[in-house]
């Protein structure tokens, strides 16, 4: 069955706009809308997850699952407030959300509550800021080398 | 230098050291003429081996490889070695930091000096060696044993994790596997009778059945798995692919001495083509008859008994066979892991070489 | 005491001994550096050691970090394609493709039969160069120089066939929304063919001196198995998902750009010897799949359809409507896509790209323990990684 299906059967308050496309779901419980997935849907690999940011307050974490026969992407998201974005983290049961989560943490600043190694994976340790906001300030220098053109 | 019998070269330069000043030969022209001599075969060895060695592996794993190989300094690329020892030449000395100074400038010799002074007992030709030692084939094999101590050093004072990963690498692989080497190498001295690498080869005189490989026939059944052994060994004590482990290039960057640039540098590597070399030769005068021709005619009644041209020929021959068929080897052979090569040397290569040393101390019984 | 991303550095004041033994020895902390032979650009790896038997290593991936996500972003459509291609160096059309493939379905641009079918062919060949490459540089961590070099004999003549087309032999620039920018002649076409002759006449030398050498079959097979349930759960995709037994091709699952009008055959492991999910089997995954892909060049160049090779109405100030799309595609390291977002403006508003990579060196953590260097080599090898779409 659908997403849109399986999950309005499984948790229908969870559910925040459900289309053919993509479901939208509640923040605290992408946990256990994912197991719905996997149970009722039969998606199998995680396939991308990707932090979108949507000024002035809201951000959006959008997972994508493949489910290998037949072939498909089943997409889901999550909504945050942009001034405090917590997410409940999937990498205990999806090993690739594991450096997923990390990246989106990285470049994003989302946070992903309980995530086991919640370190930066792509920029160096004492970077500042997230690049991908929308409202990100270039940094002038970093460890004493000139980052303006 | 035509003789009756075998002298060793540096007692015949004392002898006439001696003439020359009109005095008797005693210790210190011995002395004096076992350095000269020494020296000599040095310049005279080492610069071939050095440059010419590096040279035909670089030729000939071009050519294995669908491309041509240096080509360009010189003709044919003759000159490349030795532009390239100007370039180690001209290095910088880098001593970096936290480096054990004493040890890590101390190791290459070490690894140098062993790895040269085993030409010392290798018959050339008749009459041409530069120390005739009774227990020449001891005092070899023993020589491979110390050149682990010099990369061991190299190893530990590069104050890298790396280097010491392959020095640990090569104590392990080396020292084992000169249990089978020293096995393989006892079945010829048990046929010949003596550990004289010169007796060894004087034992062979003859024709090509004469040869201790494949001597009288029945010999072959101690002697082919031996000689296969003696090679196998001899590529893992001198680091060769398959073997080549300590210094794999792809996963230790260069092993022990990863840290060592300029002329340092060349300082292990000469060495591992001087072990390449004298191994092969080694090799051939134990079961492939050292110096004698195929066709007998430099043994006692031959046409060509005793000239030493003729034995330099044959000797160079054979040493090269062995030395370009490492090189090929090298290059077509992916590398052993190094559990698999301890496996290799404890369970296969052990017992051939017990079971060879048994066949041939039978067969020296019976014969 | 040092870390760096969470990860220790070094021993520490006193390192435990990893197992409980008569003889007390320590661990070692390594860095397997970001300069490395084995590591295929720049992965650091840190290892902790008992001898050589790995207990844990973690990746510190990060070096080559562009943010080309920011750059896409901020230049404009046109602008922004070449910086996709630098991402997966090795096998840069197919990079290329993933981009365009989900603006094209955003923004519901059509991409005539021409172009689709050229765009197959010099993918393909880009899967077959970058296959010879890997097939080759794990024969190099292994040992074994020659095949590397014979490999990319025939590498040499690929680059030169795309070199003609596209005017680049590593980074293309030939795939843009609506088609491609250039079209091929039947000088070029006949050179192809020719070219997929040549390597099809030398796989069985590359079989003969790597893949059955009785060497390389004890440095590989059994090792480092990464079966389907690991694969899985750390979407590990392409040839390493197919050696582990998934027969999961997005070409034949999920087809794009006509791939539904080629007949070719998915290559799943097990294959003839080692054990399903081995570095032995995703090598010879490797080794066919170049086969199949020689069949797909063969077929397209033939049945090759008179056209455009472009949608006109695509020029170049060209701006997607708004919308979004998830287009993925099958690369030669695995399934890439990019999640594709447009507000109407003239950069897209997020071109969220996948790297296979990025997945696929995650699960080096977890296969790792227990291994020897020696086998973590060659893991390393068979997972076939290209850093800049890892990092991207």
């Amino acid at each position: 069955m659908t997403p849109a299906e399986a999950l309005r059967a499984a948790m229908p308050d969870a559910v925040e706009e459900a289309s053919d496309a993509f479901v939208r779901v509640k923040a605290e419980k992408i946990v256990e809308a994912a197991r719905v997935l996997r149970e009722k849907c039969g998606a199998e690999m995680l396939h991308q997850i990707s932090g979108v940011d949507r000024p002035p307050d809201k951000m959006e974490v959008v997972y994508h699952f493949a489910r290998l026969k037949p072939a498909e992407f089943l997409c889901l998201k999550v909504s945050v407030p942009r001034s405090n974005p917590v997410v409940p983290t999937l990498a205990h049961e999806w090993a690739s959300a594991n450096w997923g989560e990390r990246e989106t943490l990285d470049l994003l600043g989302v946070t992903f509550s309980g995530h086991p190694h919640p370190y930066r994976i792509l920029l160096p340790e004492d970077w500042e800021g997230h690049p991908l906001r929308k409202d990100y300030a270039y940094p002038v220098e970093y460890h004493g080398v000139d980052c303006v053109e | 230098m035509i003789l009756a019998e075998t002298t060793p070269l540096s007692h015949q330069l004392a002898a006439w050291l001696a003439g020359l000043l009109g005095m008797q030969p005693n210790w210190l022209f011995s002395a004096v003429g076992a350095l000269v001599v020494a020296t000599v075969i040095l310049l005279l060895v080492v610069t071939p081996v050095g440059l010419g060695g590096v040279y035909l592996e670089r030729k000939l794993a071009g050519r294995m490889q669908n491309r041509r190989g240096p080509n360009r300094v010189g003709p044919y690329g003759l000159l490349q070695s030795l532009a390239d020892g100007v370039k180690l030449l001209a290095k910088e000395d880098i001593l970096q930091r936290g480096v054990d100074s004493m040890l890590f400038r101390f190791a290459p010799y070490i690894v140098f000096m062993a790895a040269f002074a085993g030409f010392v007992v290798l018959p050339f030709a008749p009459g041409v060696i530069a120390a005739d030692l009774d227990v020449g084939l001891f005092y070899f094999l023993a020589l491979i044993a110390l050149e682990t101590v010099g990369i061991v050093m190299a190893g530990w004072s590069s104050n890298n994790k790396w280097s010491l990963l392959g020095a640990m690498r090569e104590v392990a692989q080396v020292v084992s596997y000169e249990l089978p080497l020293g096995l393989a190498a006892m079945c010829p001295a048990l046929a010949a009778g003596s550990l004289s690498l010169v007796a060894i080869t004087d034992y062979q005189a003859g024709p090509v059945w004469n040869w201790l490989i494949f001597r009288h026939g029945y010999w072959a059944i101690a002697m082919v798995p031996a000689f296969l052994l003696f090679y196998t060994a001899g590529l893992a004590a001198a680091k060769r692919a398959p073997f080549d482990l300590p210094e794999a290039e792809s996963e230790l960057t260069a092993g022990f001495h990863t840290e060592y640039s300029g002329m340092r540098f060349g300082m292990f590597f000469l060495p591992e083509y001087a072990m390449m070399l004298s191994l092969s030769a080694v090799a051939s005068v134990l079961f492939l008859g050292g110096y004698h021709d195929p066709l007998g005619l430099s043994a006692p009644g031959g046409a060509f008994e005793g000239a030493w041209g003729w034995g330099l020929l044959w000797f160079f021959l054979k040493t090269t066979f062995l030395f370009l068929s490492q090189i090929a080897l090298r290059w077509t052979l992916p590398r052993i892991r190094i559990d698999q090569v301890m496996y290799l040397c404890y369970k296969v290569l052990l017992p051939i070489g017990m079971g060879s040393l048994v066949l041939s101390a039978l067969l020296r019984l019976i014969r | 005491m040092t870390t760096i991303q969470g990860v220790r550095l070094d021993e520490g004041e006193r390192a435990a001994p990893a197992l409980p033994r008569d003889i007390l020895t320590e661990e070692l902390v390594f860095n397997m550096g970001p300069q490395h032979p084995s590591t295929h650009g720049v992965l650091r790896v840190v290892l902790r050691t008992d001898g050589e038997v790995v207990l844990d290593s973690q990746p510190l991936i990060g070096n080559l970090h562009r943010c080309c996500e920011k750059i896409l972003e901020s230049l404009t459509y046109i602008q922004g394609l070449p910086y996709v291609d630098r991402m997966d160096y090795l096998g840069a059309l197919n990079m290329e493709l993933g981009l365009v493939l989900s603006v094209e379905k955003a923004a519901a641009v059509e991409v005539p039969k021409r172009a689709q079918y050229l765009r197959v062919i010099l993918c393909e060949i880009n899967r077959v160069i970058s296959h010879l490459f890997a097939a080759g540089q794990f024969g190099l961590d292994m040992g074994a120089f020659t095949p590397f070099l014979y490999m990319f004999r025939e590498r040499e003549e690929g680059l030169t066939l795309l070199n003609e087309v596209t005017g680049g032999r590593l980074l293309y620039h030939y795939i843009r929304y609506g088609g491609v920018t250039r079209d091929v002649s039947d000088d070029w076409k006949r050179k192809c063919i020719a070219w997929c002759d040549q390597v099809a006449a030398h796989m069985d030398e590359y079989n003969n001196l790597l893949t059955y050498n009785h060497i390389f079959l004890n440095r590989t097979v059994g090792v480092a198995i990464i079966d389907r349930e690991t694969a899985l759960r750390y979407a590990a995709t392409g040839p390493i998902l197919r050696a582990a037994g998934v027969p999961r091709d997005l070409r034949k699952d999920m087809p794009y750009s006509s791939y539904e009008d080629f007949d070719f055959k998915v290559p799943v492991g097990p294959h003839d010897k080692g054990v399903v999910g081995d570095s032995w089997n995703r090598h010879r995954q490797r080794l066919l799949e170049i086969e199949e892909s020689l069949k797909i060049i063969r077929q397209a160049i033939a049945k090759l359809p008179a056209g455009d090779v472009a949608n006109p109405k695509v020029t170049r100030g060209w701006k997607a409507p708004e919308g979004e799309a998830y287009v993925a595609s099958e690369a030669p390291r695995g399934e890439i896509s990019c999640y594709f977002i447009s507000d109407g403006g003239k950069a897209p508003y997020r071109a969220r790209m996948r790297g296979p990579s990025f997945y696929n060196i995650s699960l080096l953590s977890e296969m790792s323990r227990g291994l020897l260097i020696g086998d973590l080599i060659a893991l390393m090898g068979s997972i076939d990684i290209t850093l800049g779409e890892c990092d991207r």
